[in-house]
């Protein structure tokens, strides 16, 4: 028994490590020269991996099971990326002032789940009650040390797949609209 | 969902195959009412039950990310069914009291002295012989061990099983009540009045060849000894039947002698191999297949009741017997073949089927062979809330058990866990619902899980009906014995996870 307890630690330290870390739910609005985009994942399935989530080339968090992200970027053009066993994007025009929604899941295909980055735009119902579902969800914000490390380490995946998004696949990214915020 | 039903109906509707026990194998499925289809949800325990478990996680072919895991089972299990140890200690009692070797001599004498009393002893004990043999009566003791690996969508498994069951039988035929019909019926006291049912004894040993008068003078003594009831039953009106076609002058095998006693038959299996799974719908619909290489080694022996006066080294030739000299192996390959659906988050279904190729094995007793069929159990779980799951389990074969012929097994398990991060609790209720003097069991355990990595389990199952294990001496000197349960069995099971 004393055995099994000195390899706890060991144990442990096998496994890996945190991508986000729990936030407070209170959130500011944007200012009036930025905008903020809410990233949300309610899906269950596969709830064990994490999904990174990019603006263009910049890492600025991993989706989780559960748990909502927020970010905020300059008004114009962006391009947002999720990538993990499989790629989706949403070409974006974001305006000051604004907050928009993004919501990740996934979808199973043949042999291969497919990851998709949806706009949560009015007219939805998912846009009249985003209140409620991320009352139910838990905010998380990302680890600088964390993203770093994984944008290092995955660099050329990374381009390459955003990469083919943008030329092979750049038809089905879904387009979010200034006037989708609120 | 509708094919599946379909399936499920088709299944359900053929008899009995024969088939091992689908033990649970790992102390978490034991604590949960063995649904262990419907808890396989990749732990490396999982695989044993339903191979398509291996790709949950997965989101692609041969996704590796899923992780490395590894668990290691014991368990034992131990079940009398229709009160054999009852019915045997009080036939071994009734031999020594009314001291059956000294009074078969006394019935085969020329110049018999034995009195209506004793007639009627023998009667109880025929009777006693005769019910033995109830169908599924016996007594069953199962042990097994494994190993489980998981690698990704990759398992690898040695499974060990050995299954001992006590099986009662009942062999009459050319036995005599005596070598010297004429000299012991000539001893035996006159009928008095026949009741209707002593009446219906007597015609059917009349019809077997027995004289009138001497069918009423046995049939009478037997209705003093036993009552109506008793001697109207088909078992032992079949048995006197029987053993009145055996009366004949100078017949070589009488009561006292008969084979009558206990088979022990026994089948012990070695299961390993390999298992993969493909996430065809990734996080939606997993199938899985495992091939595996069956060593089974099967063995009997046969103790009569007379043994245990003739014997000195009984326990003896019963080792010889099982483990040498009626022992014969076989090895064949099988394989396993499981689906896994998960349509909402709250439901998962899964269908598992073992040993989809029926297998013949060598068998050095009756028959020559003992063959064994696939088995399919379906299992669903429900998660409510994050904290707990609910799983049912249910075999849509019958089984019959090769060791323990006429016992039928279709499994209903049902269970709870309530998951807190290392703690986890568990309670279950297990039932067979194609054996209807079985009793349901109550199931309990705990699993520890240190950080994800190191999981600790146990689980226990006992039926809390109480059985009579030895009965109370003919003579008085002893009351019968008890155990609270019927069916007692406990497991450990350790594992490791371990992510990529």
């Amino acid at each position: 028994m004393r055995k099994i307890v000195l390899l706890l630690p060991l144990l442990a330290a096998c496994g890996g490590r945190a991508l986000m870390l729990p936030a407070p739910v209170e959130t500011e609005p944007p200012g009036t020269d930025e905008a903020k985009v809410i990233v949300y994942r309610d899906s269950f399935r596969n709830a064990t991996k994490p999904y990174a989530f990019f603006d263009d080339e910049e890492l600025l968090g991993f989706s989780e099971v559960g748990a909502w992200f927020e970010v905020r970027c300059k008004p114009g053009q962006h391009f947002f990326f999720l990538h993990g066993v499989s790629s989706s994007g949403v070409r974006a025009t974001l305006d000051a002032g604004k907050t928009y929604f993004l919501r990740v899941d996934s979808v199973p295909k043949p042999f291969r789940l497919q990851l998709r980055l949806t706009p949560i735009v009015p007219g939805m119902k998912e846009f009249d009650r985003i209140d409620d579902i991320l009352r139910g969800l838990e905010r998380r914000e990302p680890i600088d040390v964390v993203l770093a490390e994984f944008e290092e380490t995955r660099a050329d995946e990374l381009e390459e797949a955003l990469a083919r998004l943008k030329t092979d696949r750049i038809e089905d990214c879904e387009i979010l609209s200034g006037d989708a915020g609120r | 969902m509708k094919s599946l039903l379909v399936a499920a109906l088709v299944l359900s509707a053929g008899g009995a195959a024969w088939a091992q026990d689908w033990s649970p194998l790992d102390a978490r499925s034991r604590a949960l009412g063995g649904a262990g289809v419907a808890f396989a949800d990749g732990r490396a325990d999982s695989l044993y039950w339903n191979p398509a478990t291996l790709a949950v996680g997965s989101e692609k072919l041969f996704d590796f990310s899923t992780g490395f895991s590894f668990s290691l089972n014991v368990y034992v299990d131990s079940h009398v069914t229709g009160g054999l140890a009852k019915d045997v200690t009080h036939l071994l009692d009734m031999y020594d009291t009314f001291d059956l070797e000294s009074l078969q001599n006394n019935f085969n004498s020329a110049t018999p002295t034995f009195t209506a009393q004793d007639v009627q002893n023998v009667a109880k004990v025929i009777d006693s012989v005769a019910h033995l043999a109830d169908k599924g009566k016996g007594v069953l003791t199962e042990v097994g061990t494994g190993f489980n690996l998981r690698v990704g969508p990759i398992g690898l498994f040695v499974h060990g099983q050995a299954n001992v069951g006590a099986l009662p039988i009942v062999d009459l035929s050319g036995v005599g009540f005596s070598s010297d019909p004429a000299a012991f019926f000539g001893q035996m006291p006159a009928a008095g009045a026949l009741t209707p049912a002593a009446q219906s004894l007597s015609l059917a040993m009349q019809g077997a060849g027995l004289a009138a008068g001497d069918a009423d003078k046995l049939a009478f003594q037997a209705q003093q000894s036993l009552g109506d009831a008793a001697i109207s039953d088909p078992a032992f009106v079949n048995a006197m039947t029987i053993l009145a076609a055996g009366t004949k002058p100078g017949a070589s095998t009488t009561f006292y002698d008969n084979p009558s006693g206990v088979m022990l038959r026994a089948v012990a299996q070695v299961e390993a191999g390999i298992s993969l799974a493909v996430p065809v719908l990734p996080t939606l619909l997993d199938v899985g297949v495992s091939f595996k290489e069956v060593i089974s080694e099967t063995s009997f022996t046969l103790v009569t009741l007379a043994d245990k006066d003739s014997e000195d080294n009984l326990s003896d030739r019963i080792k010889d017997d099982l483990t040498k000299d009626n022992r014969k192996r076989t090895t064949k390959f099988n394989m396993d073949f499981g689906v896994r659906g998960q349509p909402f988050e709250w439901l998962t279904l899964g269908l598992a089927a073992r040993n989809i190729i029926p297998m013949d094995l060598e068998f050095a007793g009756p028959g020559g062979k003992i063959h064994m069929d696939p088995q399919v159990r379906f299992g669903a779980m429900l998660r409510p809330i994050n904290l707990l799951r609910l799983g049912v389990d249910v075999d849509l074969m019958e089984n019959e058990s090769p060791v323990l012929p006429g016992y039928t097994i279709r499994h209903f398990g049902a269970g709870a866990e309530i998951n807190l991060s290392v703690l986890k609790i568990r309670v279950g209720y297990d039932d067979n619902l194609a054996f209807s003097k079985d009793h349901g069991r109550l199931c309990a355990g705990l699993g520890l899980d240190f950080f994800g990595y190191l999981i600790i389990d146990l689980g226990v199952q006992a039926s809390l009906t109480k059985t009579e294990i030895q009965a109370a001496k003919v003579d008085g000197s002893d009351d019968a014995r008890t155990i609270p349960s019927d069916r007692v069995s406990a497991g450990v099971s350790i594992g490791v996870n371990l992510p990529f």
